[in-house]
Order: C-alpha cells, then sequence, then structure tokens
C-alpha cells in the first residue's frame, strides 16, 4: 500500500522505498509545486531579482544625467532604459513582490491550508516570470520598448499621420504584448485572492476581524480586476492599429490620441494604489507589534482603504491637465483628487495613533515602517500639489512629477516591502536576518533616496523636462542633477547590503523561533518555516488578535474589548 | 479487515487523543457556545506519516479527558493540499509563445496555440 506523508517528499510502500517522482525532485518541487508558501518564495524571488533589473537600468539613467551633454548611452538606448526601467518596476517589481507576500501571508493569516485555486495560483507565477521574460528579452533583439512606460500614442503606433515613422519596429509590441501576459497573471492573482479571503477564512474570523494585510490585498485584488481590463484593451487596439491598420489612436485619419491617454490611465492611476495598499496593509501589521499596541482606528483605517480604491476610479484624468479638457472635467478630476487625500490622511493619523505612547522596538522592520511614514507623507503632500490645476500646468511631465512617483513608490512602497521582509523574513526561513546590517542598510536606503529624489523637485520647478536625453550645462540644473546621481548609488549600496543580509542570514542568521516577535496575527501561529499543511486544526477566531488571545489568554481581546 | 483499514482507525484513535478541546475560560458568553459548536478539520495522515507529524504535535498539547466538541469529519490528506502538476507551468510556456507569435510570424503563434489546446486538455483530465 503506498501512503503519502505530509511534508516529505519520499514515497513509501509497505515493501520499501521506491524511486521519487519528477515532483518529489528538488527542482521538481519547485517547478510543479501548487503550494501557497513555494509558489509566494517565487513571486519574491523573482520580484527581486527584476528589482535589481530596474535599479541598474536607474543607475544607468543617473550616470547619463549626472552631467551636462552626457554621452554614457546613445539616445535610442537611453529611451529603452527609461521605458524599461519604469516598466520593469511596476510590472515585475512591485507587483510580483505584493503579490509574493500576499500568496505567503494571506493564506496563513485566515487560518487557510492553501488559496482556493492552488493551480490557478501555480499559473499566475508561471505568466508574470515568462511575461518578465518577454519583456527583457527585446533587449536581445535591440527592440527593447522605447515609448515610456505609458506608451503614448501615436508616438507608439507604426505611422504618425501619413508622413512620419512613429515605432516601425517591434518596441512597441514586445510592451503591448508583455503587458498583457502580466495581465493575465494578473488576473488569476487577483481571483484567486477575492476567493480564498471570502471562502477560506477560519470559523469566526468575519470581515471585521480581518488582519489589515488581508483586507488591502482584498481591495488591490478587487483594483487589479476592475481596472486591467481598460489596459488590455488599450493594447488590443494599438495592436491593430499597428499589424491590421486601423486607426483608432492616428489623428490625420480620424484617431484619437486622447483615447489612449484615457484608456490607459484609467487603468494607469488605480494601478498606483494597487502599488500602494498592500504597502498600508504591511505597515497596518508591523506598527502595532513593534509598539506593543493593538492597531487603532481598526475600522477607518479598513474602510478608508475601500475608500481609496473606489475614488482611484475617479481621478484618471489628472494625469491629462495639460491636454485641454473642459474646464467642468478639470474641476471634477481635480477635486476628486484632492478628495483622496481624506482616507489616505486618516490612514496615516491612524498610525501615529497607533505608535503614540506604545513601548516601541526600533528592530530593522519597524525603522523602515516609520521612515515608510515620513516619505509617503512627502509624496503624498507633492501628489496634492499636483491635483491643483494651474501648478500642475507648470510642472507636468517635469522632474517633478518624477520626484512624486518615486517619493509613493520607493519612499512608499518599496520601503514597505523592506519592512515586510524584515518582518516576515523568519516566518519564511527560520532564520532571523541580521539587524546591523539592516540598519545600515536603512540608513543608505532613507538618505540615498531622499539625496535622490528630493533634488528632482526644484529641478523641475526649474523646468527640466522628464525622459530628456541630456541637457546643456547653462540650464542651472548641473548640481542637482549631480546631487541626484550621487544618491541613487548610495542607494544601490543599500540595495546591495540588503542582497548581502538575505544570503548571509540565510547561511549564518540566528534561528528565529516560531514567533520571534512576539506578533498578534495566526501566521506566527505556525513553525518557521510552515508546514505545508500550515494548520494542523483550523484555529477558531474571537477577536482581530487571535494569535496574542492564544498566548495571553487571560487577557485576551475578546475578553476586554467588543472585536 | 484490511491493512488500510486497520491504519484509518489506528490513525482515528490517534487523532482523538491528539486533538483534546480545552473549554474556553468564559464558557457562559454566546461567543464561547459558538466556539463549542464548531466542527473541527484533522488531517487524516493515512499511514507511516502519522507519527512524524502527529507526535510532535502531540507532545505540544495539553491532555484533557473532557471532550467539548463535536468531531464529525475527518479530512484526507489527498482532499486538502492538491497534487504537483506540470500543467499550469506547460500553459504558461504556451500562451507566452503564441503572444510572441504575433510578432514573430503565423507558425509560431499557430505552435503556441496548439500546446494551449494540449496544456488545458491535460490539465483538465488530471487527476486531482
Amino acid at each position: 500500500m503506498a501512503t503519502r506523508t505530509i511534508g516529505e517528499n519520499v514515497t513509501t510502500t509497505t515493501t520499501g522505498v521506491r524511486r521519487k517522482t519528477f515532483s518529489e525532485t528538488y527542482v521538481g518541487e519547485w517547478i510543479t509545486t501548487t503550494d501557497h508558501k513555494m509558489i509566494g518564495l517565487m513571486y519574491l524571488i523573482t520580484g527581486f531579482f527584476f528589482f535589481v533589473v530596474g535599479g541598474m537600468e536607474a543607475l544607468l539613467i543617473r550616470t547619463q544625467l549626472a552631467e551636462p551633454n552626457g554621452k554614457v548611452l546613445s539616445p535610442d538606448v537611453y529611451n529603452q532604459i527609461f521605458t524599461m526601467h519604469g516598466t520593469t518596476m511596476i510590472f515585475l517589481f512591485v507587483i510580483p513582490v505584493l503579490s509574493g507576500f500576499g500568496n505567503y501571508i494571506v493564506p496563513l493569516m485566515i487560518g487557510a491550508r492553501d488559496m482556493a485555486y492552488p493551480r490557478m495560483n501555480a499559473f499566475g507565477f508561471w505568466m508574470l516570470l515568462f511575461g518578465g521574460i518577454f519583456m527583457q528579452s527585446s533587449f536581445i533583439f535591440n527592440q527593447a520598448p522605447n515609448g515610456g512606460w505609458f506608451m503614448y500614442a501615436p508616438l507608439s503606433e507604426i505611422t504618425a499621420g501619413h508622413a512620419y515613422l512613429a515605432t516601425p519596429h517591434m518596441n512597441a509590441d514586445f510592451w503591448l504584448l508583455g503587458t498583457t501576459l502580466l495581465g493575465i497573471s494578473s488576473i488569476s492573482g487577483s481571483l484567486n485572492f477575492v476567493v480564498t479571503i471570502f471562502r477560506l477564512r477560519a470559523p469566526g474570523m468575519s470581515i471585521n476581524r480581518m488582519p489589515l494585510f488581508t483586507w488591502m490585498i482584498l481591495v488591490m485584488s478587487f483594483l487589479l480586476l476592475f481596472a486591467l481590463p481598460s489596459l488590455t484593451v488599450a493594447s488590443g487596439l494599438l495592436l491593430l492599429d499597428r499589424h491590421v491598420g486601423t486607426h483608432f489612436f492616428d489623428t490625420a485619419v480620424g484617431g484619437d490620441p486622447l483615447l489612449w491617454q484615457h484608456l490607459f490611465w484609467s487603468f494607469g492611476h488605480p494601478e498606483v494604489y494597487i502599488l500602494i495598499l498592500p504597502a498600508f496593509g504591511m505597515i497596518s501589521e508591523i506598527l502595532p507589534v513593534f509598539s506593543r499596541k493593538p492597531i487603532f482606528g481598526y475600522t477607518f483605517i479598513a474602510w478608508s482603504g475601500v475608500a481609496i480604491g473606489f475614488l482611484s476610479f475617479t481621478v484618471w484624468a489628472h494625469h491629462m491637465f495639460a491636454v485641454g479638457l473642459p474646464s467642468v472635467a478639470q474641476a471634477f478630476f481635480a477635486t476628486s483628487t484632492t478628495l483622496i487625500a481624506i482616507p489616505t490622511a486618516v490612514k496615516i493619523f491612524n498610525w501615529l495613533a497607533t505608535i503614540w505612547k506604545g513601548k516601541i522596538r526600533f528592530t530593522v522592520a519597524m525603522l523602515f515602517a516609520l521612515g515608510f511614514i515620513a516619505m509617503f507623507l512627502i509624496g503624498g503632500l507633492n501628489g496634492a500639489a499636483l491635483a491643483v490645476v494651474p501648478f500642475d500646468y507648470q510642472v507636468t511631465d517635469s522632474y517633478f512629477v518624477v520626484a512624486h512617483i518615486h517619493y509613493v513608490l520607493f519612499g512608499g512602497t518599496a520601503m514597505a516591502v523592506f519592512a515586510g521582509l524584515y518582518y516576515w523574513f523568519p516566518k519564511f526561513t527560520g532564520k532571523l536576518m541580521n539587524e546591523k546590517i539592516g540598519k545600515w542598510q536603512f540608513w543608505f536606503i532613507f538618505i540615498g533616496l531622499n539625496v535622490t529624489f528630493f533634488p528632482m523637485h526644484i529641478l523641475g520647478i526649474f523646468g527640466m523636462p522628464r525622459r530628456v536625453y541630456t541637457y546643456p550645462g547653462n540650464m542651472g540644473w548641473n548640481e542637482l542633477n549631480l546631487m541626484a546621481s550621487i544618491g541613487a548609488f548610495v542607494l544601490g549600496i543599500g540595495v546591495l547590503l540588503f542582497l548581502f543580509n538575505i544570503v548571509n542570514s540565510l547561511k549564518n542568521g540566528e534561528a528565529a523561533g516560531d514567533d520571534p516577535w512576539d506578533a498578534y496575527t495566526l501566521e506566527w501561529d505556525t513553525s518557521s518555516p510552515p508546514k505545508k499543511y500550515n494548520f494542523l486544526e483550523i484555529p477558531v477566531v474571537r477577536s482581530r488578535r487571535p494569535f496574542y488571545d492564544k498566548k495571553y489568554p487571560e487577557i485576551a481581546d475578546w475578553k476586554s474589548v467588543i472585536h | 479487515m484490511s491493512q488500510e483499514q486497520k491504519d484509518r482507525v489506528e490513525l482515528q484513535q490517534s487523532v482523538d487523543s491528539v486533538n483534546p478541546v480545552t473549554p474556553p475560560p468564559d464558557s457562559t458568553s454566546s461567543e464561547t457556545q459558538a466556539v463549542q459548536s464548531e466542527e473541527t478539520a484533522v488531517l487524516e495522515e493515512p499511514g507511516q506519516g502519522q507519527e512524524s507529524v502527529l507526535s510532535e504535535e502531540q507532545s505540544e498539547r495539553p491532555r484533557t479527558k473532557k471532550r467539548v466538541r463535536r468531531r464529525t469529519k475527518l479530512v484526507n490528506v489527498e482532499e486538502i493540499l492538491p497534487h504537483p502538476s506540470l500543467w499550469p507551468l506547460a500553459l504558461a510556456v504556451s500562451v507566452a509563445i503564441a503572444m510572441f507569435g504575433i510578432i514573430a510570424g503565423p507558425i509560431v503563434c499557430g505552435i503556441g496555440v496548439l500546446l494551449i489546446i494540449v496544456s488545458i486538455v491535460f490539465w483538465s483530465v488530471e487527476r486531482r
């Protein structure tokens, strides 16, 4: 009789040990896995690999711009590099890494044994990997996308009007097809998250008791489901323009390039919240644990995330103020954009109230979480400034916008990702990351990102357009550009320290134990790393901090307050 | 009684012994009563594997003779942990080839579509 043992990969018979099947070998196990934890790790590894790729592209950009009249790259290669930097960081780093955390953590947090559709989960990961390979392989053909990460038409058409060639080669095709592949990955992942969160929560875990990270992954998944079709449609139409001869975006023959902008940004702005909401969720998990307090204003934080999700679909045209929208439309989109600052501020005030008078432990995860609040605040405030139409006219498509997006996505999301990794690394691997190296990394990254991106505000106000290949030496931009380039390399050192810390911790890290942070949520109620089946018994939840209740039954949350 | 049936009986006894339920501290609240009526999903571990998994859990749990919860169904490992599968990877490769075919040529695209169909069929008929 053949038997199967959970957590072991040798299949035995009553007569002895038989040979392993392919899926039981080391490589085969990774390739054929349907386990959410292994898939989550693969997402993380892939995401950080592309982070390094996108980071090297950023260093090339900053090297080119360090001095006026730079000649480090050719203009065409420069266009490819800045396009692929944005595309890689958004589609191949941030989304995969957030999906990786979601895949690994969400089922554990809600007391489930796996995602609802494990095979579709694996499919989503492989689509991401091949989508990424597909996009990056364009460099091999020297035809990497070169029209910016939002691929505006008619620049991305084969011809602009009757006379001018715009993007005649495959550059734009790689981008359009690559984002479609990545879109399939995101849709399958999002569906899985929604069904998992709605259907597989542990007994007693009402929606009002879900961990906030799970809440934000849920909102993110809905945003992806509703926003991505717009990009897919836009990509399809542009492909038809390019290869079948339609003219959806070609003004010269009755098309409308603004249609591309509307379609792209009705995906693109929700996308910004897709990239930041899970980061909000991570911060909402980390701050209470290292402040030794329950989260302040749980309900407000959860529902402000939902409000941000709804509002994110009403703000897209603030990217298009300069195209000459009617004044009513400008007023509407300026108002809705300003409105979105309210739920965002609700979160920030609740986080501050959470750490207020807490017994704060300044671990690396906590440092990154605090750094996140400060940096995201800057990114949020200059975003609110961009919602003011006259100001937007002045700085649109300038380095001010570049500064804004980097404060949101690097100062915000990337800082939260680092915080999350230091926080959950012990659960993933059973090892603690080195705190000393981590603190060095934090300061390199914190200083590096401010030295890099803060001067870009001033450059933007001084009129430096984004995406310029180079600039003359008499514009007053020289010192600020040099400063930004030095900061980029400081950031690079911080990232190298991070990679070293991961390798070193995997090799020599201190054993973490199951609950190194004295945390509150269910993932810490499993072994580190968790067994394949996660929980021998599905836990029963009675408050928002189920693991805290279990550890401290005499002062359990469900005894003292209504949860 | 076959060996498998014996194993299952033995496992049932083992599971019963390692999953005692301590009554919640406040047994008068309505929430506690709700918890008591919950059915617990317990892993069924056929054969030798039970020892490695269950015994270490066994040592961590307090024992009590009083049984409060009703345990009605054992869930088989095969039901809760899906088999590994190569077909998600195969389907993803196929879709990528088909997409590449859009710019590389109709033959590549056709191969991709064919592989997509094959992957979907084999995925569908694979034993769950």
